[in-house]
């Protein structure tokens, strides 16, 4: 009787512990199908940049460091710099105004707040790129072209409606008793938004630095039009340069240039992603 | 004459020899001079003026939204009011900031620094304030051997219990040295025997340290237990302020006394006259007599009559009613061990009075029950306002 039962249960197994379905094979190889369109692109980058007669086919590499050479030996690595330079101005820039920005617009009584929250969410869907000849115009009467910074400033400004944004919200979710504690116990402003306000919003500061980074880091039409100086031009020029530089590409050093390129948002990447996965709650700061 | 001379009516024989030693430190007492604070529409606090004396634990107490977190707030500084003035020392504070004030404040939600340690919280203002590392250390160690919160300090508040973070916050409060010390609901996230013990713990600690206090609570259990004086706050309004025992026997309208009290005290609608000496109060087939008889003017005044369980004597054998015995049948009955609450039916009315303990009644019984006429609380009907005494 006991073993009947255990049998009949046996027999009953859902279908939801079974491994292969029509349905999830079916699944499985739509998705490997977006994989591969995907994947392929990377695969033959980091083969070609290993291999000394790279062509436009992904195949078994003839492998070489001859191509990283020559991206080293023809100072292409000057132009990383350049972006680096570039990219922490724009990075450094965004996160504290952003975050002194925030702070305010999420915990003092501002006159039409909510049109200046609505005006910052409409200027994040402005792309820069928009307002280029106005913005060329200036830097001419500036006497800003080719300058590594001004134009990090202006990749600042870019970013920042996006950063004071998403660091507003997560001011707002910090408890308000935490911050009138802090007033209570007579720590000041700029203690409290270091002290208080930054760890407690840790992940909103990391992902606007991601954010700000990746988006300077990647530019390529702004520095393309308001940096003209060879020596100043960042990544992002430098790569374009070396499919027009050449008669023919020569694609062995552009692959191993954009792996380079791509190595220090890569890093960033997986800094701030192993610092997010640990996430910020308020657990036991406050019960209610 | 010390400030400790000027306390109030409370002070004396029960305070005890340690609370003599602990504090030679300066005591500040504080006063609201018609504070009134106007939400938009909203009335949070209308009017209200309020002495608090160096030293004592006062309690503000009333149901919830009644303006006493309100109060507290502005004499914290989180609150600016709208009309009125706050006096911290003799000084009027309307226009400081919190940091100013040299008051802290223990909020509700405990309001832990959640990212640092315990150590941490507690040093956070010190170290703010660049205040000598000697000093700091010596104000930690006092501290959390006070509380009782060494084993804990390397602790974050996520991995304390609910009634540690209540003493962080309390100990984080007390690193400061305030003149005031502001509590708001402190004990109303602990569970009942918690809080019971934190009470006593509380009211212990401000014997040790002897800093003025302000306590809000809706707990009115809270208030009768810890206080050196009551305010009742309600609808923004401080209706009445003195020390517990006036409060609970003389509470001065039908608000006040229906708040306090546990069973909530009876409240029949009946008719006052004079007779003579005598004040005779008639509720339907009952009459009270009340030995003064210069409670009100005028004859046949409408009036409440307030009457608190254990003033409601059961008298046993009695079925029929004359005088101010009333007959009705027991609804409920509720054995609290040292007592039993029984709930009974009178017409339309339902009365709770205090039984001894293991009384023998049961639900259905006819019980009688009488009031002595000094027992007997009159307010007038139409105001609410204590009528005499």
């Amino acid at each position: 009787m006991i073993s009947a039962t255990a049998l009949g249960r046996a027999e009953g197994k859902p279908a939801q512990y079974r491994r292969f379905t029509p349905a999830s094979i079916a699944t499985n190889l739509v998705l490997g199908a977006f994989g591969v369109v995907f994947a392929s692109p990377m695969l033959w980058l980091v083969l070609a940049s290993f291999d000394q007669h790279a062509g436009w086919q992904v195949k078994v590499p003839e492998l070489t460091l001859g191509n990283y050479r020559t991206v080293i030996s023809y100072n292409y690595l000057d132009p990383i710099w350049n972006s680096l330079y570039l990219s922490l101005v724009a990075t450094a820039v965004t996160t504290a105004v952003s975050i002194i920005t925030g702070y305010v617009l999420s915990t003092r009584h501002i006159p039409l707040k909510r049109t200046i929250m609505l005006s910052v969410l409409l200027l994040t869907g402005i792309p820069v790129t928009v307002l280029i000849v106005p913005i060329y115009e200036l830097f001419v009467q500036l006497n800003w072209l080719n300058s590594i910074p001004a134009v990090g400033l202006l990749m600042a400004a870019s970013s920042l409606p996006f950063g004071i944004w998403l660091m507003k919200n997560y001011i707002d979710a910090v408890p308000v008793e935490i911050l009138e504690a802090a007033a209570v116990d007579g720590v000041g402003t700029r203690r409290t938004v270091l002290g208080v306000i930054l760890p407690a919003t840790y992940s909103g500061v990391l992902v606007t630095v991601m954010v700000t980074f990746i988006n300077a880091w990647g530019a390529f039409l702004v520095p393309l039009i308001l940096i003209s100086n060879p020596g100043s031009e960042p990544g992002s020029i430098a790569l374009y340069q070396f499919l027009s530089a050449f008669v023919t590409p020569r694609i062995g050093p552009l692959a191993a240039y954009s792996l380079i390129f791509s190595l220090p948002v890569v890093v960033l990447y997986l800094f701030v992603a192993r610092r997010l996965a640990g996430g910020f709650a308020f657990g036991g700061g406050v019960k209610g | 004459m010390s400030l400790r001379e000027q306390r109030g009516p409370s002070e004396g024989s029960n305070r005890s020899e340690s609370e003599r030693v602990a504090v030679d430190r300066h005591v500040v007492g504080a006063r609201l001079e018609g504070i009134t604070k106007i939400f938009g529409e909203e009335m949070a606090v209308d009017d209200l003026s309020l002495e608090i004396h160096p030293g004592e634990l006062l309690v503000l107490v009333g149901p919830s939204g009644c303006g006493k977190t309100t109060t507290l707030r502005m004499l914290a500084g989180l609150e600016r009011p709208t009309y009125g003035s706050i006096f911290i020392n003799e000084k009027e504070v309307n226009r400081l900031s919190p940091s100013a004030r040299n008051v802290a404040m223990v909020f509700q939600s405990y309001a832990l620094y959640p990212h640092m340690t315990v150590r941490k919280n507690l040093v956070f203002a010190l170290r703010a304030k660049r205040e000598r590392a000697g000093v700091i250390r010596e104000r930690l160690a006092d501290v959390s051997a006070m509380l009782g919160l060494e084993a804990l300090l390397q602790r974050k508040p996520s991995e304390l219990s609910g009634g540690q973070r209540q003493r962080v916050a309390l100990g984080r409060a007390l690193m400061r040295h305030p003149d005031i010390f502001l509590l708001d609901e402190p004990l109303s996230n602990l569970d009942a025997a918690l809080r019971t013990q934190m009470r006593g713990d509380l009211v212990t600690l401000h014997r040790e340290i002897g800093v003025t206090t302000v306590y809000v609570t809706h707990d009115q259990v809270e208030a009768m237990t810890m206080a050196d004086r009551i305010g009742v706050i309600m609808g923004g309004r401080l209706l009445q302020v003195d020390i517990p025992e006036v409060v609970y026997s003389r509470p001065v309208n039908v608000s006040v006394a229906s708040f306090i009290g546990s069973p909530k005290i009876n409240l029949l609608e009946g008719t006052a006259w004079r007779d003579g000496s005598k004040c005779l109060v008639r509720w339907d087939d009952v009459t009270f007599s009340l030995d003064d008889a210069g409670l009100f003017s005028g004859e046949n005044r409408a009036v409440t009559v307030g009457i608190r369980a254990e003033d409601l004597s059961w008298i046993q054998g009695e079925t029929s009613e004359s005088g101010s015995t009333v007959v009705g049948t027991v609804r409920l009955v509720e054995p609290l061990g040292s007592e039993t609450l029984v709930t009974l039916d009178r017409g339309a009315k339902a009365l709770v009075a205090r039984f001894p303990p293991h009384c023998g009644v049961r639900p259905g019984d006819k019980v009688a029950v009488a009031a002595e006429g000094r027992h007997v609380h009159l307010f007038d009907r139409e105001t609410g306002e204590r009528l005499g005494r």
